[in-house]
């Protein structure tokens, strides 16, 4: 009896050991450069006046036009890819000023007929940690919606307000490999 | 009987120390050291001009806003035409 006894004890405890483990890879993927590996732009006008709550408020106006850059990152340490793949949104102006960078924070599709990314301010990134979720910003969060059928993009911004790609704006360049360091060298 | 039950969990205790030992070392490499990254670095360097630079500074890493800045400038580029 004693030694089933204690060969529960010994199991329960090697399966405690191993699960912190697992966890502590889970939520720390640290990295030394990012590969930028595609990306793609296209142009929305402003259709309707921003609402007050949204990032674009005091950036854009009626029939102004913004930019819209999408690039996926590849998150590297040692040569190898950790963490999955990621992505970044930046919103900027016609006199280039840049209103929004964001991470992504989710995503969806049904395969078929759309996909979307949530790009969100919490989302941060530290090269000794990954991917971070700070939420101690103003938090904000806007989608890229693709419908894959029509194969048009559309930005809905923190206030739920929609915006069309213009027609002819859509630029991509699918075979980026631009390695950015993740450290920096102080003498 | 009494002196069976002490092996049974002297056994257990050396067990769970050599575990416990590889838990830690595990975890521990998931977190980069920043002396480590320079000195990988620097062998990995294939220019031996910049090596004695390297070994001589010290890497850190960028912040978030250093990094997010560097992709803004990098990906405008990559898509300006």
């Amino acid at each position: 009896m004693k030694k089933l006894l204690l060969l529960g004890a010994f199991l329960t405890c090697l399966f405690l050991t191993q699960s912190l483990d697992v966890r502590a890879d889970t939520i720390s993927y640290p990295f030394d450069s990012i590969r930028i590996i595609a990306a793609y732009r296209f142009d929305i006008q402003i259709s309707t006046a921003p609402n007050p709550t949204s990032v674009l408020y005091d950036h854009a106006e009626i029939d102004d036009i913004l930019t819209i850059y999408v690039g996926t990152l590849e998150y590297m340490n040692d040569g190898e890819i950790v963490g999955g793949s990621d992505s970044i949104l930046i919103i900027t102006t016609a006199e280039d000023e840049n209103v929004v960078a964001f991470l992504v924070n989710s995503f969806s599709t049904d395969l078929t007929t759309y996909e979307q990314h949530s790009y969100a301010s919490w989302i941060t990134i530290n090269p000794e940690v990954g991917v971070i979720k700070d939420f101690t910003v103003d938090l904000f969060e806007l989608t890229v919606y693709h419908d894959l059928t029509l194969e048009t993009y559309q930005l809905i911004d923190n206030a739920a307000s929609e915006f069309d790609m213009m027609a002819g704006s859509y630029f991509e360049e699918t075979d980026l490999d631009i390695l950015i360091s993740a450290f920096v060298e102080v003498l | 009987m009494m002196k069976r039950y002490l092996m049974y969990l002297l056994a257990l205790l050396l067990a769970l120390l050599f575990l416990g030992c590889t838990g830690v070392r595990d975890v521990d490499t998931t977190v980069p050291d920043v002396t480590t990254a320079a000195e990988s670095t620097t062998l990995s360097d294939s220019t031996s001009a910049s090596s004695s630079e390297t070994t001589a500074g010290v890497l850190v890493s960028k912040s978030n806003e250093e990094l997010i800045d560097e992709l803004i400038q990098q990906i405008k580029s990559a898509l300006s035409e």
